[in-house]
């Protein structure tokens, strides 16, 4: 995912750059524009001209992607927990706990398609772990032990103690689906 | 660029000058040496720059200086299994001295930002 982001960063640089000297170009040269658009209306419908056309539609598209990207980082790495001391302060974003959440749901028996969320995140931070189950299982029985090791981990590497973690069954997996 | 400015000492022939690139270099290097820290963290800027095979010694340091005084703020992610409040420390610690050691500038101040934490291949 990060290198897909990075991808798209890069083409979103480049685009940026292109157009830009597209921008200046058509400036100094009234017809530039014109001529471009007649290249394409002349074109037949597999020429390289619609074809890069097509790509640069493409990359543009890459573009937002890339920026919705940026945008949901910027609101994860939002500080969930604030510890002071001598040195300064130390902040754990709420990126941090729910890669450990997931991580740790990831290792738990029969739980599948996990999804991790920090809420709250202005007082006490609490994580809400939504999660799939085969049938045939007992569902408090693995929400419990699911709690206690997202807990149990989150306070080895924090140091901080998430009191609510909320469980999330929302849905039963079929099973073919099963690993 | 901005920087500070101080007086070496009355028998110095002027001025000393160390930008604020300079002590986010230093710290930057000192602190991706910490056991823990898998990388520093560079937002999207420092991604570009990554993407370009541009190497930036100060990723993740953001400095400020306030007279003598430093204010450094660390972006980070974790190496996973470590302890962070004990790395956390540990960079405090490393950066503070390294800096101090090589600028004669005090740091007020490292504020450690843990942005994620390194997720070990299967």
């Amino acid at each position: 995912m990060v290198k897909l982001r990075k991808v798209l960063i890069f083409i979103s640089v480049l685009l940026a750059g292109l157009v830009s000297i597209a921008g200046v170009y058509s400036a100094l040269d009234s017809d530039f524009l014109y001529n471009i658009g007649n290249s394409i209306r002349n074109a037949g419908l597999f020429s390289g001209v619609r074809l890069a056309v097509l790509l640069v539609s493409l990359a543009f598209l890459g573009m937002v992607i890339s920026i919705l990207f940026t945008f949901q980082k910027k609101d994860s790495t939002k500080p969930a927990i604030k510890i002071s001391n001598a040195g300064g302060t130390v902040s754990i974003s709420s990126q941090t706990l729910e890669s450990l959440a997931k991580l740790v749901a990831k290792n738990a028996d029969n739980v599948y398609d996990i999804r991790t969320i920090v809420i709250d995140t202005d007082s006490k931070p609490s994580i809400e772990v939504r999660v799939k189950v085969p049938p045939i299982v007992s569902i408090p029985a693995i929400s419990a032990s699911l709690q206690e090791s997202i807990r149990s981990k989150i306070m080895e590497t924090t140091g901080t103690d998430i009191e609510n973690i909320r469980i999330v069954v929302d849905g039963i997996i079929e099973a073919d689906r099963k690993q | 660029m901005s920087g500070n400015e101080l007086i070496a000492n009355e028998e110095s022939y002027g001025q000393l000058k160390i930008s604020d690139d300079v002590i986010a270099i230093i710290a930057g290097l000192a602190a991706v040496e910490v056991n823990g820290v898998f990388s520093m963290s560079g937002g999207l800027t420092g991604d570009i720059a990554e993407v370009l095979g541009i190497r930036n010694l100060s990723k993740g340091i953001r400095v400020e200086t306030k007279g003598d005084k430093v204010y450094i703020n660390i972006y980070i992610i974790a190496e996973f299994g470590a302890r962070i409040p004990e790395v956390a420390w540990n960079i405090q610690e490393t950066v503070k001295k390294t800096v101090e050691r090589m600028t004669g500038m005090k740091v007020a101040e490292a504020n450690i930002h843990v942005q994620s934490v390194n997720i070990p291949r299967e």
